[in-house]
């Protein structure tokens, strides 16, 4: 009971908090349209103190487009507003605009269904007062046009014009005889004003409930015949300024037929609409318009005659609202006009086709003019086909055929024109055609093919000179050299660097490898417009890459990799094979990588390896020269002394370092089959000595003393024979000997 | 009745024959389980392993007498060393070379021989083993010695202070080889390969017995010893005896009927028509090591004489008439690089032989092509008296050679060559003199002493070197070393003569060549020796003949190796008879 108690009281003073009060009318407030109604307190107005903020909540009115009017004796004493909704203050507030916010004892607002309760908030009160308040639902139409009705009915009144003129009344002035523009003025200032009162009508009618014509509404009755009568005399007001506006150009027009042909169209329209005007005004004017169409032809033909260019005939005016004022007039077009017109579509036809032409034509040679390098094989049938789809758009020359007009420079040009434009498309469809098979030959890789038909290009055959495209086809020769030198330059390059790639790791038979045929050009250039000199210089350039390929590329990655595969077994059953073929490539090798070099000349026999520096071994290998892989095969190595030395005659021991394999037999049988030096044999016999390798010496063996010449190749040759087919790697060393006894 | 006469002559004959034949059976000598070499009785070979010898097998008789630490010998692939009185342990770093000696070796006065009819029995007697004493006694022997050694050349060599360590409780010695080469095995081996002679032998001895190879000396008969392996020597073949002849021209014939098996130098270096049946004969061809040279006597002709005699005597031609080339009787030849009749490769132009690495090797330009010029005989006396002695070896080549040159159309009648005995040559009672040198050396140990320093007496061999220490304490010649009758070319390097100066410094680059150690020295002394004996006109170096020795089939062609400059019987060790004869 206490807790309630307290509740009562807790809520009860929140009440007494709020910042605006709601004033609550009794009797409550009615939506319905009945006229002004006093908001009462229990038959008393409510008193406003000063600084305090009301509300008062009105209901939404019954249709829309409404307005709720306010009318209180308070207004200057209070800041108020409607809302649609509304918090005591809080929130955002949108207030709906008073349309009698300069009014001191109204206000009026728009409401409509789409709010349930509207908020009337006093937001001010400047001093207590006592609200005096009168409400009132009340269609917005009706509000709005019982406030305008008599500003209506003035202004429509103010508007009104004379009709007599117009109308041809017996003693009115006749309208060729009014001042136009003083009449024109008048009309106009009036039929503005009745527009804009039409405006506010015409909204008005918008806001008509949709039942108001079946309403027996006085309201209504009254708009209704209001509206009519404002539309009928702007209407009249219209046809009238426009009557005058036509007479009125064809006086400005004087003997200018040209001005008079420039408004064709307004008379044309003016006679088309006969029926809106007064017939009699009609006929005058036609009658007016007719004579002076007369001078139409007359004055075009003269345009003709001055026109020296074969640009499409722009007369001026144009021909089409004469055509149609001849139309409108109802009187038909006469054979002269007619044979105008013919000429001048034909010939406009011919000269916007040309022109079309010549553009797309000027675009071919642009086209083709800056393209600077050979371009890809679309580039030929694009030009092609524009070349034909512009030859197509090309018409025969029938201007100049026209019987009344063919006597005309700008027909005669213009054939002579169309003339030449066809041949030009002709020659770059054939030019481009031509080039387009060649194109095609030369993707195909068909470079006989291609060689050939440029050559027929080049030197003209069938006749045919492309001379409205010369730069061209020799522009295309040159491109098609190009592009069968680098078709042919790139085919052999493709070809050979696949096959490098492919074989740089064949070890078996490689001269053969340097025997095929991607060692020769895809292709052998037999043809260049410049000449043998520049035809040379091509196949000088396919024959230097090739050459650079063969002498450089391939033996340097094959040497490599096959060097790399040697040395990772060289005792491997093809160990020998793979040294050969270092060798092999090596004699292509023209390179001066000295690393290669060395490579090359570590597998290869023959070649000698130096021996620099007294006193240090070097590896060397000794291989088999004779290919016998099952039997004995006869082995080789070669070492060229050539050791710096102060001495004017340098002699040296070379002491070799066999592998047990090769010496271990020398004991019961010479290891050896022959020691030279510079070719000259070396024998135990003579005055040089040959120690036996034995394991007592590591299995060295001493040739001594080697003479070597300061000046000379000193070669140390050893040959001798296992059965074996691999490769041996042996040490040598050389140093300054000993005198020995024996 | 004249046919029963007839038929009794031809029995008869028949008979003579058989008796004959059967008397060749029977006496021919069997020489199975011996190697038979022929010698000059009068050239007796004198054994010193350190000093070249006056005959050839003189110094081909070291290797079979004496070991080193390490003994020369061969296999089909070349020269080996074979471990003789030490075992090579090895060489560190800073080139100290560690030997184990080989205690157990004895030297051969460890056997005692006994002769009886002919019969030769061997006991045992004290030992007497090797021990390093001896090696320290041989290398004071050879330092002693010095570049009258070869093996003097090779301790210097190798060794600053020749001499080495120990040895120590493992019997190793060491020795401290040079700092400036890599030393190889073979290099090492070679340097220490001198022979060793026992410790109190003679410094100076005409022979030297008692070694530690494979074959020992037997008691010598007429001053000769032939010799039997020693019972640890390893000698497949247990004799090798000297057979003694008066000359060389019998060699050939003796060899084909057996009286010797083996003739280490043919007559003219050329192949024998006598012995051309493979079945019984094989041949090992060297290179030479046997020259001709007409030596000038430089107290008789002056130097301009010298230099027309020079010219006067065409070596190529006196070579070809020399091998008869060109006509039926001419001596064929065959080298060891398998050339034949290459008579033009053993033409000297220089005291260096053609051969020698001073000449192939171009070190020396050959002399015809700066003295090309005909001989001025009008600058020659009326007669140019040669001498030669053919008592001592070559006596069918000193002939030969006599014949060609007193050919008026060899010398053109200014040349009058006269076989002497040694007395005249050792007078020196020649205008110029034949010699033969042999035994010489193509390497870069080339023996001038022999040619220069010798004594003009084909009986002794003797070289006339004196040394004498400078004021910096350094060993140089002595011009007495030079004397006018202690050299086949009466030079001599104190006696007034126009040549005087060029003579001492002849004696000088002569004794710089022997004595250096190194060899651009060598070479350098090589070429002023050459051209100053071109100036000096010392000789005609004529030409040499070939090395070529024949062997019967009773000995494995395999197992002999005769290489270059190795000692021909350095191998002697491993011949073996051919097992199926």
């Amino acid at each position: 009971m206490r807790s309630k108690l307290f509740l009562s009281l807790f809520f009860s003073l929140l009440a007494g908090c709020a910042t605006f009060k709601e004033l609550q009318p009794k009797p409550e407030l009615s939506p319905a349209e009945r006229g002004y109604i006093e908001l009462r307190n229990d038959k008393e107005d409510f008193q406003l103190d000063q600084g305090k903020q009301y509300f008062i909540r009105f209901p939404r009115p019954l249709h829309d487009n409404f307005d709720i009017v306010l009318t209180t004796n308070a207004k200057w004493y209070m800041d108020t507003y409607l809302t649609r909704t509304f918090d005591d203050g809080k929130g955002p507030i949108v207030r709906i605009q008073d349309e009698a916010s300069r009014e001191d004892s109204s206000s009026v607002y728009a409401v409509d269904l789409s709010s349930g309760t509207y908020f009337w908030v006093i937001d001010t009160v400047r001093q207590d007062i006592g609200l005096h308040l009168q409400y009132r639902y009340v269609p917005r139409w009706r509000h709005r046009f019982e406030n305008e009705y008599a500003g209506f009915k003035q202004t429509l009144s103010g508007s009104l014009v004379d009709r007599s003129t117009y109308s041809s009344s017996p003693g009115a002035i006749p309208i060729e005889s009014v001042d136009f523009a003083e009449r024109l003025g008048y009309v106009g200032s009036r039929t503005s004003k009745l527009n804009a009162m039409n405006e506010q009508l015409k909204k008005l009618a918008d806001l008509f409930p949709p039942d108001i014509a079946a309403a027996n509404d006085t309201a209504y009755r009254n708009f209704k015949t209001l509206r009519a009568a404002v539309e009928d005399e702007i209407q009249f007001q219209q046809n009238y300024a426009a009557a005058l506006s036509i007479f009125q150009k064809e006086k400005n027009a004087g003997n200018n037929t040209g001005s008079f042909l420039s408004d064709a169209l307004a008379y044309a329209e003016f006679l088309r609409q006969h029926d809106r005007y007064p017939a009699l005004m009609v006929e005058k004017a036609r009658k007016t318009i007719m004579l002076r169409l007369n001078d139409a032809v007359p004055y075009y033909e003269q345009q003709l005659r001055n026109k020296k260019d074969v640009k499409p005939i722009v007369l001026d005016p144009p021909l089409e609202p004469v055509q149609q004022l001849y139309a409108a007039s109802g009187r038909g077009i006469p054979p002269a006009f007619e044979a105008l017109r013919t000429f001048v579509e034909r010939f406009n036809l011919e000269a916007s086709a040309l022109q079309a032409a010549t553009v797309r034509l000027k675009e071919l040679h642009a086209l083709v003019d800056k393209t600077i390098s050979p371009p890809a094989a679309s580039f030929y049938a694009g030009i092609e086909a524009s070349a034909r789809d512009i030859r197509a758009g090309i018409p025969p020359p029938q201007a100049a055929s026209s019987e009344r007009y063919r006597g005309l420079d700008a027909a005669s040009l213009l054939a002579l024109e169309l003339a030449r434009a066809a041949e030009q498309a002709d020659d770059f469809q054939a030019l481009f055609g031509s080039g387009s098979q060649i194109a095609a030959d030369i993707t195909a890789r068909s470079w006989w093919t291609a060689e050939s038909k440029t050559r027929d290009l080049y030197v003209g055959k069938d006749g045919r000179t492309f001379a409205s495209v010369e730069r061209h086809r020799e522009k295309l020769v040159r491109w098609f050299e190009s592009d069968i030198f680098n078709g042919v330059r790139n085919a052999t390059r493709e070809r050979l660097d696949a096959f490098v790639k492919l074989h740089e790791s064949t070890y078996t038979d490689v001269p053969r490898l340097y025997a095929d045929s991607a060692f020769q050009p895809a292709y052998n250039l037999s043809f260049s417009a410049a000449g043998q000199g520049v035809l040379a210089q091509k196949k000088g350039q396919i024959d230097e890459y090739i050459n650079k390929v063969r002498h450089f590329q391939f033996p340097e990655a094959a040497i490599r990799v096959i060097y790399a595969d040697f040395t990772r077994d060289m005792s491997a059953p093809d160990g020998v094979d793979r040294a050969r073929a270092v060798v092999e490539h090596g004699k292509e090798y023209k390179g001066n990588d000295k690393q290669l070099t060395a490579i090359v000349s570590e597998c290869d026999p023959a070649a000698a390896k130096w021996i620099v520096h007294p006193k240090e071994y070097r590896r060397l290998l000794a291989l088999p020269v004779t290919s016998n892989r099952k039997g004995s095969n006869d082995y080789m190595f070669r070492i060229r002394l050539q050791i710096p030395s102060d001495a004017q005659f340098p002699v040296f021991d070379v002491n070799i370092k066999l592998p047990r394999e090769l010496a271990e037999g020398a004991g019961r049988e010479q290891w050896y089959d022959l020691i030279t030096i510079n070719n000259t044999p070396i024998k135990n016999e003579g005055r040089f000595r040959i120690t036996s390798p034995t394991s007592d010496n590591g299995y060295e063996s001493q040739i001594t003393p080697v003479q070597m010449d300061k000046e000379g190749r000193n070669i140390l040759e050893v040959r001798f024979k296992k059965s074996s087919y691999r490769v041996y790697e042996i040490s040598a060393m050389a140093q300054v000997p000993i005198m020995k006894k024996n | 009745m004249k046919n029963k006469r007839l038929v009794s002559i031809l029995g008869g004959v028949g008979l003579v024959v058989i008796g004959v034949v059967l008397y060749l059976i029977f006496h021919r000598p069997d020489l199975s389980e011996s190697i038979v070499l022929p010698f000059i009785a009068h050239q007796k070979p004198a054994i010193d392993p350190h000093l070249p010898g006056p005959t050839p097998l003189s110094d081909k008789l070291d290797e079979v007498q004496f070991d080193g630490l390490f003994d020369l010998s061969a296999n089909p692939s070349g020269i080996v060393y074979q471990d003789g009185l030490g075992e090579l342990v090895g060489v560190d770093q800073d080139n100290v070379v560690t030997v184990r000696l080989k205690p157990n070796k004895r030297w051969s006065d460890s056997y005692q021989i006994t002769v009886k009819d002919d019969k030769y029995t061997i006991a045992k007697s004290r030992d007497h083993f090797f021990s390093a004493v001896d090696l320290q006694f041989t290398i004071r022997r050879i330092m002693t010695l010095g570049s009258l050694s070869p093996d003097y050349i090779l301790l210097i060599q190798a060794m600053e202070s020749p001499g080495f360590e120990g040895p120590d409780d493992r019997g190793e010695i060491r020795f401290r080889f040079r700092q400036n080469r890599i030393w190889k095995e073979a290099d090492i081996k070679e340097s220490l390969s001198f022979k060793i002679l026992p410790e109190g032998s003679p410094m100076n001895a005409l022979n030297y017995t008692v070694g530690t190879a494979a074959y020992m000396p037997l008691p010598p008969k007429e001053g000769v010893s032939n010799y039997f392996r020693t019972p640890d020597g390893g000698a497949a073949i247990p004799d090798l005896i000297l057979a003694p002849f008066i000359d060389n021209s019998t060699y050939t014939t003796e060899l084909r009927n057996g009286a010797i098996n083996v003739l280490l130098e043919s007559p003219f270096g050329a192949l024998s028509p006598v012995l051309t049946d493979s079945r019984k004969f094989f041949t090992k061809s060297n290179i030479s090591t046997t020259m001709f040279a007409v030596l000038f006597n430089t107290g008789r002709l002056s130097r301009d004489q010298r230099t027309q005699l020079r010219r006067l005597l065409d070596s190529r031609l006196i070579a070809d008439r020399f091998f008869n080339v060109g006509t039926p009787q001419q001596r064929h030849i065959q080298d060891y690089k398998g050339n034949r009749d290459n008579y033009a490769d053993y033409v000297n132009h220089s005291v260096f032989p053609t051969s020698s690495y001073y000449i192939e090797e171009k070190i020396v330009e050959p002399a015809p092509a700066r003295d090309n010029a005909p001989a001025d005989l009008s600058l020659l006396p009326d007669t140019v008296r040669i001498k030669a002695c053919t008592n001592f070896g070559f006596r069918e080549e000193y002939s030969e050679l006599a014949d060609i040159l007193n050919d008026p159309a060899v010398t053109r009648g200014k040349v009058k060559v006269t076989i002497v005995g040694n007395e005249e040559i050792q007078r020196g009672n020649y205008d110029a003199v034949v010699v033969a040198f042999t035994g010489y050396r193509s390497n870069f140990l080339f023996d001038l002493y022999d040619i220069f320093l010798r004594q003009p007496d084909l009986v002794t061999y003797r070289i006339n070197l004196e040394v004498s220490d400078d004021a910096r304490g350094a060993q140089t010649v002595s011009p007495g070393s030079f004397r006018r009758e202690n050299n086949f070319f009466g030079l001599d390097a104190g006696a007034d003569s126009p040549d005087k100066a060029d003579v001492n410094q002849f004696l000088q680059y002569v004794y710089g060549f022997m004595s250096t150690r190194n060899i651009g020295d060598k070479q350098e002394y090589s070429r002023r020796i050459d051209q100053l004996e071109h100036g000096l006109s010392l000789g005609a170096w004529l030409f040499s003949v070939p090395s070529l020795a024949y062997f019967s089939t009773q000995f494995d062609s395999t197992s002999i190796s005769l290489y270059g400059v190795a000692s021909q019987l350095s191998t002697i060790k491993q011949w073996r008879e051919t097992p199926d004869r």
